[in-house]
C-alpha cells in the first residue's frame, strides 16, 4: 500500500467519523424535538377528545437520511371510527422551506413530520427560535388526494403555525 | 419496443437515470448551498425528501435486472415467431389439400403460440440453422425468463443478466438474419453517415 493511500485512507475515515458523532448528536436533538411535539399533540387531544375515541399508539419509524444515516424515532397512529391517521417524522435534514414567524424570508426548516392517511398529506416544519422549537403547518388550505402513478405534491399554501385549532382541522378533514 | 435494442436501450436508460436519481438522493438533495434553487419552486419537488428519493430509487433498481431479461426475451421471442410465420406461410399458402392444409395450419399455430422451445428451438436446432450450444445458451435465457415471470419461487438454476441475454439473444437473430437493431434509430445513423 503507498503512503498516499494509506494517507487518504485514514483522512477519510478521520472524515467518516467526524461525521458520524456530529449526526449523532443531530438525531438525538431531533429525537427530542418529536418527543416534544407529540406531548403536545397528546395534550390537545385529551382536551378535544375525553371520551377517548381516538385511540393513540406510539411505534417506532425507521429512518435512513443521507448524512445522519439509518436511525429509529418515534411515530404516533391515531385510530378512530375505522380510519388511520399518522404523524410521522419524515426527515431532519429537509429540503422543505417556510417563513418561520419572526423572520422576514422563507428558511429551510430543521425536522419534518407528515400527518397522513397516505391520501392526503400535512406536512410539519420544525423552526428554533429563541432556543425553542416552533412548529408551521403546511396544506391546511387546499388537502390534494393522489393515487399510485401520480406525482404527490401538496398544492402551494401560506404554512401557519400549528396551534390546537390548526391541528384538529387537519384531523377533522380525514374524518369528515 | 419491436426489437432487441429498443428493449436494451430501454434497460440501460432505465436503470441509468434511476440510478442517477439516487445518487442525486443520496449526495446532493439536501445541499445548503441549493437551498435558494428554483427546484424548490415547484409544486413537485419541494416537498420531496432525499430519503424519500432513496428509498423509491432503491425499490426501483431491486428488479430492474431481472425485468430487463424478462422484456428483451419477449422481444426476441416475438422477432422470432414473427420471423419463422413469414417465412413459413407463403409456403403454406400454396397447399391446397386439405387434410396437408390442416397440418400446417397446425404447425403455423404452433410456431406463433406454442411452446417457444419445443415449436421453435428444438426444430431450429434439428435444421442446423442455429448451433446446438447457442440454443442451450439461449434456453437458458428462457429458463430464467420463466423463473422471474413465475414469481421467482426457488433458486434459478442458472443466473442470467440482461448484458448474457442481450448478447445470446443478438447471436441468435445474427445467424437466423434478424436485424436486433431499433428501426427509429436506422435513419439518424443514415443521417450521421452522410454529414
Amino acid at each position: 500500500m503507498s503512503t498516499t493511500f494509506r494517507e487518504f485512507l485514514h483522512q477519510q475515515a478521520e472524515k467518516h467519523q467526524a461525521e458520524v458523532v456530529a449526526g449523532k448528536d443531530t438525531v438525538e436533538e431531533w429525537r427530542k424535538a418529536i418527543a416534544n411535539l407529540f406531548v403536545q399533540i397528546r395534550e390537545w387531544l385529551k382536551e378535544s377528545d375525553p371520551e377517548s375515541l381516538i385511540e393513540i399508539e406510539e411505534s417506532q419509524e425507521d429512518v435512513r437520511e443521507p448524512g445522519l444515516g439509518r436511525y429509529r424515532v418515534p411515530r404516533l397512529n391515531l385510530r378512530v371510527f375505522g380510519k388511520w391517521i399518522g404523524i410521522i417524522p419524515k426527515a431532519r435534514r429537509t429540503v422543505g422551506t417556510a417563513k418561520p414567524p419572526q423572520k422576514s424570508a422563507p428558511e429551510r426548516a430543521e425536522g419534518r413530520v407528515d400527518i397522513t392517511d397516505e391520501l392526503r398529506r400535512y406536512v410539519l416544519y420544525r423552526f428554533k427560535e429563541g432556543g425553542r422549537d416552533v412548529w408551521l403547518i403546511d396544506g391546511l388550505e387546499s388537502p390534494e388526494k393522489a393515487w399510485p402513478g401520480q406525482v404527490q405534491y401538496i398544492p402551494r399554501s401560506e404554512p401557519r403555525a400549528l396551534d390546537q385549532e390548526a391541528f384538529e382541522r387537519a384531523l377533522m378533514s380525514y374524518l369528515q | 419496443m419491436k426489437t432487441l435494442a429498443d428493449a436494451w436501450n430501454w434497460y440501460k436508460a432505465t436503470k441509468q437515470n434511476l440510478a442517477r436519481m439516487q445518487r442525486l438522493g443520496e449526495r446532493h438533495w439536501g445541499d445548503p448551498s441549493l437551498t435558494e434553487a428554483s427546484i424548490w419552486q415547484d409544486d413537485h419537488f419541494r416537498m420531496l425528501e432525499a430519503p424519500d428519493i432513496v428509498a423509491e430509487t432503491t425499490v426501483s433498481l431491486k428488479p430492474i435486472d431481472d425485468l430487463a431479461v424478462v422484456v428483451l426475451f419477449s422481444v426476441f421471442e416475438s422477432r422470432v415467431r414473427d420471423y419463422l410465420v413469414e417465412l413459413i406461410e407463403p409456403q403454406a399458402q400454396r397447399i391446397a389439400d386439405p387434410i396437408l392444409k390442416e397440418a400446417v395450419d397446425d404447425a403455423m399455430q404452433g410456431v406463433k403460440e406454442g411452446s417457444f422451445y419445443r415449436r421453435v428451438l428444438e426444430p431450429l436446432k434439428k435444421q442446423n440453422r442455429v448451433t446446438a450450444n447457442l440454443i442451450t445458451q439461449v434456453d437458458q435465457v428462457r429458463e430464467f425468463r420463466n423463473w422471474v415471470a413465475h414469481g421467482r419461487r426457488n433458486a434459478p438454476t442458472n443466473n442470467v443478466t440482461p448484458e448474457l441475454a442481450y448478447d445470446r439473444l443478438s447471436e441468435f437473430l445474427a445467424a437466423l438474419g434478424i436485424s436486433a437493431e431499433s428501426e427509429e434509430s436506422q435513419p439518424d445513423r443514415l443521417n450521421e453517415e452522410h454529414e
